[in-house]
């Protein structure tokens, strides 16, 4: 969490950041209560993102982030969405996983929303698996200093956790180990068409290291900011 | 065209000064870019603020964002019931949608007034 959160802040245009979980991560939303999830059963860390929406249990999935700068002809916030899921959804179908955007949503509440899992209640931008579970969580965090710019979020459930059992995941279609390494590539090509930018591949640099570090120890390595809800 | 009483960030933030206090708000603009507000957070009545730093944090359904502070100075007063009302800011960002009231030591040398902030949006929609 310091390092997207430092990639947030970084002079790089645009960083795209593939990772993944171990032990197990149990990410809550922005402004979730931490109370809610205290009793959630297995081994795992816990982390309070600096982005939206419910919490997710990561465990077998593809966790992506992207950072980059608001531009004065970036689409806005719901068009963002459906980018980003559409490009994810032509990655899926290029293995043959055919996901789509739900035919009807169920209402959220502010208690779902404060108290709720993120794949218990998909939106009209969410994907859709055929089992009809959410495949994919999505959260943003937006700031206008030293310069617009946003950081997305986002997980695609390979095999659905014991703490969300029903939401969908690649396994419904095939053996994730089958894919896995196909799917980040294609999700960096198709993440990269949707941005219209040529990605080049390399690790974070020094200042962005730095940063991170800092924001891991405070605020992510701070109990009273998991705790301040 | 909106007040002119008042002075705004690009950022979308506004300010009122009377005397030696200044009400603190997002436009309207702001609040129909974010669209379905979910939470907010906003600072203690004591805590100090800084223009250009943010204050406060709002969630819509999407995305949180950072609100900043136009002024600086110490929070005097919080629209504590904003938080849970947060429809107020639909119908009335500039009057009833208030968030903090702040005891001046300064302001940001960004400001705008009304019309400059009217061509801002202009160019955000062109």
């Amino acid at each position: 969490m310091g390092l997207d959160d430092a990639l947030l802040q970084s002079s790089a245009p645009a960083t795209l950041r593939f990772y993944s979980w171990s032990p197990p991560g149990l990410s809550l939303g922005f402004f979730q209560e931490q109370a809610a999830f205290a009793d959630v059963p297995g081994s795992h860390q816990i982390v309070r993102r600096s982005t939206g929406g419910g919490a997710i249990y990561h465990q077998e999935e593809i966790t992506f982030s992207l950072s980059l700068d608001i531009r004065s002809d970036s689409p806005g916030i719901i068009d963002w969405y459906v980018g980003v899921h559409q490009a994810v959804r032509a990655a899926l179908r290029l293995v043959d996983i055919a996901v789509e955007f739900p035919d009807k949503i169920s209402p959220v509440t502010r208690e779902d929303q404060r108290r709720g899992w993120c794949f218990d209640h998909p939106g009209p931008q969410d994907l859709i698996s055929k089992t009809g579970g959410k495949i994919l969580g999505s959260a943003q965090r937006r700031i206008q200093r030293p310069r617009p710019r946003l950081l997305h979020h986002a997980s695609l459930i390979m095999r659905a956790p014991s703490a969300t059992p029903d939401c969908g995941a690649v396994a419904d279609y095939r053996p994730p180990e089958d894919v896995r390494e196909d799917l980040v590539e294609l999700l960096s090509h198709q993440l990269s068409n949707f941005l219209g930018l040529s990605p080049s591949s390399e690790g974070p640099d020094e200042a962005e290291l730095k940063t991170a570090e800092k924001l891991a120890m405070k605020p992510h390595g701070d109990p009273d900011h998991l705790l301040r809800r | 065209m909106r007040p002119n009483d008042r002075k705004y960030l690009k950022s979308h933030e506004w300010s009122k000064t009377e005397g030696d206090t200044a009400t603190v708000g997002i436009s309207d603009f702001a609040v129909s870019h974010l669209s379905d507000l979910v939470f907010l957070d906003l600072p203690a009545v004591g805590s100090a603020v800084t223009a250009g730093e943010p204050f406060g944090e709002i969630e819509s359904v999407k995305a949180v964002s950072d609100i900043y502070s136009p002024v600086s100075g110490e929070v005097v007063e919080v629209n504590d019931d904003l938080p849970d009302n947060l429809d107020t800011l639909n119908s009335d960002a500039f009057e009833a949608g208030w968030m903090i009231k702040v005891k001046l030591s300064g302001e940001s040398g960004e400001l705008m007034d009304a019309a400059a902030y009217e061509e801002l949006l202009k160019a955000e929609a062109d």
